[in-house]
This record gives structure tokens, sequence and C-alpha cells, in this order.
């Protein structure tokens, strides 16, 4: 099939005068608009609206009135705003080197061709395609008191445990738990990708020129798999930045705000009080502290990422 | 006209048709209603429903509109009454909420804006205030405007679990208990693990005590919040100390399920539980013990408890209003009601087409229902009653266990949502 289709014709020599053809770009256009239209209509024009409904203040019912910069200067001195980004920077510092040792560690290791493999790969896979909401309520009885955990507490110490839902000091790292619980898997697989496709020649080059297991793990491995990493961090990030529905369905934020994130917040604002141009106005500062993160990752990247090139 | 071209056109066009089709189907149930070729109306009806066994009854319902009026349908829009709110304001923002609405009355000053005031037009409707509660007719009005017809009503009630009184040899509650007599009930039979009560830090829990045992409301009749009152404040500790001091109910947890309370109440972890009228036929098919209902112990104050309830109003936005009204006519219509009432959805706001709720499943909730409806009070709300309610859960479950003051948590609450 292949072999019957002609040389395409150099170029220049074809339209002298005009680089490309005259209806090419309506043709570009045609094959465009599907995917075009799709990322305007749910994407770009949202984004848009969004910003500019930042600027008013914008009640579900009523008038709608403009405030230029009042809904972001209200935010950054609103205490209860503050806290709010602790918890969200608290659940990513705390939830992403948890969630890239975790699921690198399993990801080691069952990455050696022990008996089993793809039976563990998918155990460790099945919690991140159960549905959150579904996790989460099987997650309660284990944290509620009278609960799973409560009763080995009361059997094995003899005291009840904490209330890990009802009490500030422990809803955060309950909810970070479950998160972990829940996320790993994708993580997991991804290393277990990257692990495999390093060659198993560097690690023999490695063994002969005498390097132990350690020092193979910190001078082959890891470097190998940096790629993997630098993508799983970014992903990571990203998600745990936007982190909704783990708090939600656990602890609706509470209590007090002690679990409420950034997200949270954005829909309890925008669909519990009614009031659209604060909740707009949180989404462009998560959009804005994301944009950063990353692009400062991107920076950083040059520093430990490798390309095997 | 080259292959090409023509290629071109039909793809452009295709790429055209996509994107009106996805305009469109965003478009669709705009305004709530719309009238076909034969006079046939349809009108979009929002309730919210929690049950599939609501749901079946909430359709019956619109059968007999139909039945009635012919050339009306409704198309029953529903879901759960958290998300409803939320769907509503969504709705609403975008100028296609439904034609008929379902109304709480906490929530009816929240929605005003939304409503047609419906004063002028409800003899014209066949619509007679004085068929129904006064109390519950009055907790639809805004502003003195009448903005929903009301189908259902109850004062909260003290749901206790027969069996575990039996058991342990404690008298059952009477329709003339005090909450002397609660508190040596709950205590009894707080053992083995099991409570004699349940609670949950949410404010329409807590106003039944603060009316008994203070005679005080957190809202005053023009809608104004005052959470940091003396009695108010009292009341709270009260039942705060259920949990720290007395450790007569479990602690609580933060969660987003609606009820806790009850849930725990149902499992039989705890023996008794304030909740309303309209969860009982729902609590008597879950729970393995025999349910009895009594009201509100009395206080210093009596026995006393807000009443809420529900209706159906007609949205701004709706283009047949006058057909809307008719169906909400039929919705709330003695037959509906009796119908509502025989199923033990909803305790009938029409007087008299109550007695038919209690026969014969709910038979034994007759004399505490009667007796709470007898002390029942108008609850009036804020406009922001939602948000209110939200906080007051969020925060108060920091309260209740113990780890924030009670004074402390009530300012919170007042301060970001008064």
């Amino acid at each position: 099939m292949t072999l019957s289709v002609p040389a395409p014709p150099a170029a220049p020599a074809a339209a002298p005068g005009s680089g490309v053809h005259r209806g090419d770009g309506r043709a570009a256009l045609g094959f465009l608009a599907p995917s075009t239209s799709g990322f305007l209509l749910f994407t770009l024009i949202p984004l848009v609206g969004s910003l500019v409904i930042s600027f008013f203040a914008w009640p579900v019912l009523g008038r709608r009135r403009f405030v230029g910069l009042e809904n972001f200067g209200d935010l950054l001195s609103d205490p209860i705003f503050h806290r709010i980004m602790l918890n969200t920077l608290v659940f990513v510092l705390v939830y992403v080197p948890l969630n890239i040792v975790v699921s690198l560690g399993l990801a080691l290791w069952i990455s050696p061709r022990i008996r089993g493999r793809g039976l563990y790969r998918l155990l460790f896979f099945i919690p991140t395609v159960t549905p959150m909401i579904a996790n989460a309520l099987v997650w309660r009885l284990l944290y509620q008191p009278g609960g799973a955990i409560d009763q080995g507490f009361q059997s094995v110490l003899g005291v009840p445990s904490p209330n890990f839902l009802g009490d500030n000091r422990w809803a955060m790292a309950a909810v970070i738990l479950m998160s972990v619980w829940q996320g790993f898997g994708y993580n997991m697989l991804v290393f277990s990708a990257g692990l495999d496709a390093i060659p198993q020649s560097l690690h023999e080059a490695a063994s002969i020129d005498g390097a132990g297991p350690l020092r193979r793990f910190w001078s082959v491995t890891l470097p190998m798999l940096s790629p993997s990493m630098f993508f799983a961090m970014i992903m990571t990030l990203i998600t745990s930045f936007q982190v909704f529905v783990q708090p939600y369905a656990l602890t609706n934020g509470g209590p007090g705000v002690t679990t409420e994130t950034m997200v949270l917040n954005l829909y309890r604002q925008g669909f519990q009080q009614f009031d659209l141009g604060t909740a707009s106005t949180i989404g462009w500062f998560l959009f804005m502290i994301i944009m950063l993160v990353t692009a400062l990752q991107f920076l950083g990247q040059k520093r430990w990422v490798h390309y095997d090139d | 006209m080259t292959i090409t071209t023509i290629r071109k056109r039909v793809l452009a066009s295709a790429a055209t048709a996509v994107l009106a089709l996805t305009v469109a189907a965003c478009g669709s149930d705009g305004g709530g209603g719309a009238t076909t070729a034969d006079g046939k109306t349809t009108l979009v009806w929002n309730m919210w429903s929690g049950s599939t066994a609501e749901v079946d009854a909430w359709n019956h319902l619109s059968e007999m509109v139909t039945a009635k009026h012919p050339d009306i349908a409704l198309e029953f829009q529903t879901s759960s009454f958290n998300d409803y709110w939320t769907k509503l304001a969504a709705q609403a923002s975008g100028g296609d909420a439904g034609c008929i609405l379902g109304v709480q009355s906490y929530r009816a000053p929240s929605i005003a804006p939304l409503l047609v005031p419906l004063d002028d037009l409800l003899a014209g409707a066949g619509v007679n205030a004085a068929d129904f509660d006064p109390s519950i007719w009055k907790a639809l009005q805004v502003d003195g405007q009448q903005l929903a017809v009301p189908y259902d009503f109850g004062p909260l009630l003290m749901f206790y679990n027969a069996d575990r009184f039996r058991e342990a040899g404690v008298p059952v509650p009477t329709t003339d208990w005090t909450v002397q007599d609660f508190l040596s009930a709950a205590q009894s039979l707080t053992t083995g693990g099991k409570h004699g009560f349940a609670v949950y830090p949410t404010i329409d829990s807590v106003i039944p005590w603060s009316l008994s045992l203070e005679d005080t409301a957190p809202v005053s009749a023009d809608g104004t919040l005052d959470l940091t009152q003396e009695g108010f404040v009292k009341a709270v500790q009260w039942y705060a100390d259920l949990v720290t001091q007395l450790k007569v109910a479990p602690q609580v947890v933060a969660t987003n399920d609606a009820t806790p309370a009850l849930n725990s109440f149902i499992a039989g972890d705890a023996a008794m539980v304030v909740d309303g009228p309209w969860q009982l036929v729902n609590v008597m098919d879950q729970a393995q013990f025999e349910v009895g209902v009594a009201p509100i112990p009395a206080g210093d104050s009596g026995s006393h408890s807000q009443v809420a309830g529900s209706g159906f109003g007609i949205s701004q936005t709706c283009p047949d209003p006058d057909k809307a009204l008719q169906a909400v006519a039929v919705l709330t219509s003695p037959e509906a009601l009796q119908y509502l009432a025989e199923q033990g959805r909803a305790f009938p706001a029409r007087t008299a087409q109550q007695e038919s709720w209690f026969s014969p499943k709910l038979a034994g909730a007759k004399d505490g229902l009667q007796a709470a409806i007898k002390n029942g009070v108008p609850a009036p709300a804020t406009e922001n009653y939602q948000q209110v309610n939200q906080l007051f859960m969020q925060y108060g479950v920091e309260a209740v266990n113990g780890q924030q003051s009670v004074p402390d948590f009530l300012n919170t609450v007042q301060q970001q949502a008064g």
C-alpha cells in the first residue's frame, strides 16, 4: 500500500509564490474545529468568564456589581482563608512526598520478577479505580468512635482511640492517610513501568564495577527513573492542590475548618453561599499558585531529571 | 465546484452542526416549560427526594395533575435535599430553574427572589388558607408575601427505642415528660458501649432545647440572627454537656452524612434522638426495634419545638404561571395530601387530612405528635440560613466534643454569618 504512494514533489517547486496552498488554512480549520470548539466551549470561555466574574460581587440571585479587585483583597485579608490556604499547603506538603515514597517503595518491591506480580499490581491499583465516595464511607466506618480502629484500640490497649474525624488535631491526618491509600496506585504503575524500562545491562555493568544494591539504587535506578518521577511529581502536585473529594466526603471540611481545602472552600462559596464572585477569585488564586509551582518545577528539573538520549 | 470544495463545505457544515447541537443541548429546558403544537403544556417540577419510594409518590402526584388537567404534564426533576439547593442556585443563575419549585420553610427567605408571590392568585385557584395549619402557612411567607402552598409540616419530636426502655426497666416517655425524666432515662440507658441519646450540632436540633429550657430562639421574628444571647448560649452549653459532662451521648465526628444522629439511633446505638415526623416512616422501615414518639421533654419554659415544613411555589421564570398554579393547586389538594398521608410520607399541612397519616402504621405516634403540634412555634429563618446551618454544624463539632468553648463557637458562627 505505502509503496504505491509516489514521493511528494518538493514543496517550493509545486507552488512558487505561495508557500502553502490557498485553501489549506480553511481545511486545517475544519480539522481543528472539533477539538478547538471543545476547547473554546469548555475551557477557554469558562476560564475567561471566571476571570470576569472574579471582579464582580456576583450573587446567584440578585444584582451583580463591579467591585474591581475587592474580592482578591477580601480573601487575602481573611484569616479563615489564610487557614484554608495553610490547610491546602499542609495537605500538599505531607501528601505528595508520602505518595511518592509509598508508590516508589511498592513499585520497587514488585519490580523484580516476583511471583504474582500482575496480581499485586492489580491489587494496588484497585483503590485508585474505586469511587472515592465509596472509599470515604468505608474509611469513615474505620475511623469513627466505635469503629474498627477504635475497637482495636479498646481490645489491645484498653483505651479508646482518638476521635479521628471529630478531633481537630487528627482530622487532617485522617484525610491524608485515606488520600495516600486512595492515590498511590497510579504513581506506582508509572514507576513500575519506568523501572521496567531501565536496561538490565546498566545494573549488570554497575555490579561488575563493584556497586552494591544501595549504590545501584542511588546511582542507576533513581537517575534513570527521574523522568517518571518528574512526571509523577508534577501531576500529583497539581491534583493535590485541587484536593476536594477526600475532605468533602470524609469530614466535609470540619471540624471547624481544619480540613477545609481551597477547592472545597470554592465549592462552598459558590454553591452553598451562592457567591460566585468569591468562588471565581479562589479559583484564580489556585490557578496562579499551581502555575507558579509547576513553573518552578520545570525550572528545577534541569538539576535532577536525566533524559537518557 | 471542485470535489475538494464540496468536501470542505461538508466538513465545515458538519462542524457547525456539532457546535450547534452542543449549544442547543446546553440551552434546552430553558424557562422550565414548553407548549407543544397540540396545546399540551409541559412544566418542569423541581423537587428533592430521598428514596425511590418518595420519587414514586411524587410521580403519582404528577399523574394526578394530568388527570385533572389533561393539557398539563409535569416533568419531575429531583435530587437529594442538600443537592437540591445547590442545583437550584446553579439553574437560577442560568435563568432556567423549573416552573414549580419545592420550597422548604427555612430556605424560603433565601430563594424568595426566585418565586412569584401568590397572595392575589390563590383564591382564583381555589386554595383557601383556612384549610391549612396556620403555623406552616405562615412559615412559607417572606415579608408578608405567600411564596408557596404547603403540603407538609411538623415540629421536631423525640424518637425513642421502646425495646431498649423496656429491657432496662425505664419508664417510656409520656406526652408530659420533663427534661429531668429525659436525663435520668438517658443516664440509665447509657451502658455497655451504647448511649441514651445521640446529638449532632445542627442549629435545627438545638432550637427545641433553647425554646423549652430558656424560652429563646436564635433568630428573631424579623429574621435577625443572635446566637450569642445569654439564653441560647446556655442552651447550647447544656446540649454540649450531654456529650462532654454527662456522657449520655457519644462524641460526634465531622462528616457530610446529613443525619448522623438519626443513623446512630436507627443502628440501635443510641436510645433516643430528635428529628422530624417526615423521617418517621423511613425510621420505622429501617429500625429493627419498636420506635416510639414523644414531644420534646418539658423544661422551665414548657415543651416547645419550632415548626418546619415544605410546599410548592412558582418560579419567576415560568413561561406559564397560570398553568403552574393550577398544577400547584392539585399537588396540594386534599386528594394529593391524603395520598401522601396514607403513604406515611408527609404529615399533611391541611388539617382535615391529618388523621389519615396516623393509620395504621404510624398510629403510635399520634399522641406525641399531636402534643408537639399543639406547642409548636413558628420558625423564622435568616436569608442566609443555609450558611448559618452549615457553619453551625461545622464549628459545632469542636464545641460538642469539648475542644472549643461554647461561647467561642457561637461567636465564630455569629461573626461569619451574622
